[in-house]
């Protein structure tokens, strides 16, 4: 019964969205186009890399494109529904974020769902086409299984993405200001376009522990690819379910401090 | 019945402070002090169902802090609250669903929409079945004439239209206890006054438990028959607001009108003369003594008209906050 | 993004699209270094703040608009020089990189064109600001906008490593001067011819799009007085 006001709420909160996206359309046309342009610039870019250059530390060139395209639809997913982190801080400084608080619903659900990115979301269809069809055409060999690990271990990488928002949101609802630390994570994950294994450690430990964007996005994609994962599947299985868990016990923390704005 | 109980409700927030200019700031890197602030300290009060209760205080002086725990925004440092038999703090939705609160200058609605988008949002956050939202909805948009407004742009709308908006929002479930933080701010008097009138009705059409805080002294002295007066956290009266001339105002205010000129020395014994103009004369004199100075007055030249007049309560208010001493 | 690609291509290669390890290493600081002294801009929130009618009270005080504009993006730039000093300072110790410095006269040139890309920039953010005299929804541009540079100055890549026919049509834009010929003059991949051509070209956008800035914000101002926000 409850779950059903949820989704109810939520239908609510994507139609709104996409009323606000026809309100500002000129706006998000020009969004479209951009986001278009990015994707094939890093496309274009990707291919050349592919034509020039061989082998990265190991891997092909066409394993390389895997990493990237995987990057790609998990970054969007995130993008998608929790695009709200992005204003949440502002909310708490305004105070909408108490209105959240004395409403019959999960303060954290609309927090977390409460602004989809309707852009993305039109944007994902011709995206995940090319990404299919990229996929497709390039020199590698897939197992079943290893599909269905990688399903699994993808969902495993929503759940992580699930708790950074998470993270996000309790350190706004703390500090009212989280720019910062967005643009720092923005940076972070798109390291992620890259198997993290590359990378120096302690830069590769953090990768994976700290923020674990390789936890994310390049152990997925080494179990499709058949190669031997940085780290084992139960290893990564762990930190996804284990920084949910401790990501929500920091969000009630954080809503236990939060003391309101003036008085 | 009893809808609200609070008793030795305390909040005391940590401030730091810092020692101005840079080097107070570089200081502050390992050395903080924090002061303690006591927003409200122990306010106790009791609402019976129905009423409508005016609060009434300087800026910071705890009313908001008051209403955020009420609302289960903030966790009480210390006492206890019940509403509705619920403690707020639970958040639980089955009291959620039972009250509202508006802020006057807080907006909840969609900026880029319409107000019925958020309406509907509101409809399925409070599970309100499509029939009973219907009813309402043109129920209290009939009320304060907002029917042909609800499909307009939010941000196109006067701020007196949004606020009538936005407490649609806030009423959609039909709360029973109502939260009002300076409902009228920023206002015009034609709209203070329809919201006002709005308040009103709402409270005796549903029976709603109504607690408003405000700056002006208009809306309290329409709407609420009680008022608690929170000075620096601390609840200094609680009671009708009538009572409060009987109990504060130290003054009562005679206006003279004179039948031939004297000079303002010789009133001046009586009391203080607070204008004197043309024969007319208004004078503050002690309270006590009002009846007495007045018949000396009338015994000794030659008076018109005379009155006496009880000090307005915005001014017995003002000086229960110390600000200026005036009568 | 770019640091990352090319660290990880280098790591196993010495030479990519003409570029040796060097010569990417010098183009990769030279990047963040024009990044924050040309593209870098305090007038980012410029059309939000003419909408809002911020700026408003600015036109009633006794002061140059475009003067304070200048001022404020001066001093946003020393701020930004101050902080890449600091950054690169960081790096230099960690990375101990070889950055392979131009002549005497090259150099002097490449301060002057990278001057001239820093207005080139501040005339193209005045232009894109004064969208804010006409509609509230400045953001869908300002990306776009931000889009294209990240590819058109050669932030995140040399453009030279683009199909020919992509760099033809780049090079129509004035996006190319605000950043890459820059780098390509530093690190002596031009001959005196194109030198020249750059130099004219960069001159022309500088005159013809300051031109129509200062057009489109006399009309601007116009509209925005009588709207008496």
């Amino acid at each position: 019964m409850r779950l059903k006001t949820y989704f109810n709420v939520w239908k609510i909160f994507g139609f709104n969205a996409i009323q606000e996206n026809l309100v500002n359309r000129g706006s998000n046309i020009l969004f479209m186009i951009g986001k278009v342009l990015r994707f094939s610039f890093s496309l274009i870019f990707l291919f050349l890399i592919k034509n020039t250059v061989s082998s990265f530390a190991g891997y092909t060139s066409a394993q390389m494109i895997v990493f990237f395209l995987t990057y790609q639809f998990i970054d969007l997913i995130s993008q998608i529904f929790y695009r709200g982190t992005y204003v949440f801080s502002n909310e708490v400084r305004l105070g909408s974020f108490d209105a959240y608080l004395t409403k019959p619903i999960n303060p954290l659900f609309r927090a977390l769902t409460g602004k989809p990115d309707i852009n993305d979301a039109i944007f994902m269809i011709p995206s995940l086409a090319v990404s299919f069809y990229i996929f497709n055409n390039l020199d590698i060999s897939v197992t079943w299984l290893s599909l269905v690990w990688y399903l699994i271990l993808v969902t495993n990488g929503l759940l992580i993405i699930t708790a950074i928002n998470i993270l996000i949101l309790s350190i706004g609802i703390l500090t009212t200001e989280t720019e910062g630390i967005i643009w720092i994570y923005r940076d972070l994950s798109s390291m992620g376009r890259f198997p993290i294994g590359m990378y120096m450690q302690p830069l590769r430990f953090v990768l994976f522990f700290i923020i674990p964007i390789g936890m994310m996005i390049t152990i997925p994609t080494e179990v499709l690819l058949g190669v031997k994962p940085s780290f084992s599947i139960f290893v990564t299985i762990l930190v996804g379910v284990g920084s949910l868990i401790a990501s929500l016990k920091f969000w009630n923390w954080a809503l236990k401090k939060y003391s309101g704005v003036g008085s | 019945m009893i809808t609200i109980k609070v008793s030795n409700l305390k909040k005391y927030f940590k401030v730091y402070k810092k020692e101005p200019g840079l080097w107070g700031s570089i200081k502050s890197l390992w050395k903080r002090s924090y002061e303690t602030v006591k927003a409200v300290d122990d306010v106790s009060f009791e609402i019976a169902e129905g009423e409508i209760v005016g609060f009434i205080g300087q800026n910071g002086a705890g009313k908001t802090t008051t209403l955020k725990m009420l609302s289960g925004l903030l966790y009480p440092t210390d006492g206890k609250t019940t509403v509705l038999e619920f403690n707020p703090w639970d958040r639980k939705p089955e009291f959620q669903k039972q009250f509202a609160l508006v802020m006057g200058q807080k907006n909840q609605l969609w900026w880029d929409l319409p107000a019925i988008e958020s309406f509907h949002l509101n409809k399925a956050i409070y599970e309100i079945p499509d029939k009973i939202f219907d009813e309402t909805l043109a129920k209290l948009s009939k009320i304060l004439d907002v029917e042909d407004i609800l499909r307009i742009q939010v941000r196109k709308l006067s701020l007196g239209q949004r606020m009538k908006c936005e407490i649609i929002a806030a009423l959609l479930h039909n709360p029973k206890v109502l939260f009002l933080d300076e409902p009228t701010i920023g206002l015009d008097v034609v709209m203070q006054k329809t919201l006002r009138d709005f308040i009103k009705t709402y409270n005796k059409e549903f029976g709603a438990t109504i607690i408003l805080t405000s700056h002006y002294m208009g809306d309290v002295k329409e709407l609420c028959e009680r008022v608690i007066i929170i000075d620096k956290g601390h609840k200094v009266y609680d009671g009708k607001l009538a009572d409060i001339i009987n109990k504060y105002a130290r003054n009562k205010i005679l206006s003279l009108t004179l039948e031939n000129s004297i000079t303002k020395n010789d009133l001046e014994q009586f009391g203080t003369v607070k204008s004197f103009k043309n024969n007319q004369a208004t004078l503050i004199v002690p309270r006590k003594e009002a009846t007495k100075i007045a018949s000396k007055i009338l015994n000794q030249f030659k008076v018109n008209d005379l009155n006496i007049e009880e000090v307005p309560i915005e001014v017995v208010i003002r000086e229960i906050f110390g600000a200026k001493k005036i009568h | 993004m770019s640091l990352t690609v090319w660290t990880v291509i280098f790591t196993s290669n010495n030479s990519a699209f003409g570029y040796s390890k060097e010569s990417m290493i010098t183009y990769i600081f030279l990047v963040a270094f024009l990044q924050s002294m040309i593209i870098a801009s305090s007038l980012n929130g410029l059309a939000s703040r003419l909408y809002s009618g911020e700026i408003s009270n600015y036109l009633l005080k006794p002061i140059n608009l475009f003067g304070l504009f200048a001022i404020q993006e001066i001093a946003d730039k020393i701020k930004n020089l101050l902080f890449l000093f600091l950054e690169s300072l960081f790096l230099f110790l960690i990375f101990k990189p070889i950055i392979v410095f131009p002549d005497l006269k090259l150099f002097l040139l490449f301060l002057i064109w990278s001057f001239g890309g820093l207005i080139l920039n501040f005339i193209i953010t005045l232009l894109f600001g004064s969208l804010g005299f006409w509609s509230p929804q400045v953001w869908g541009p300002k990306f776009l906008f931000f889009m294209i540079l990240d590819f058109t100055a050669g932030k995140l890549f040399p453009l030279d490593i683009l199909p020919i026919m992509l760099q033809k049509i780049i090079y129509l834009t004035p996006f190319p001067y605000l950043s890459f010929v820059q780098i390509q003059l530093f690190l002596n991949r031009l001959n005196s011819q194109d030198i020249l051509k750059h130099t004219v070209i960069l001159v022309f956008w500088i005159f013809i799009l300051g031109t129509i800035t200062n057009k489109i914000w006399k009309k601007g101002l116009k509209s925005y007085e009588s709207v008496g926000i």
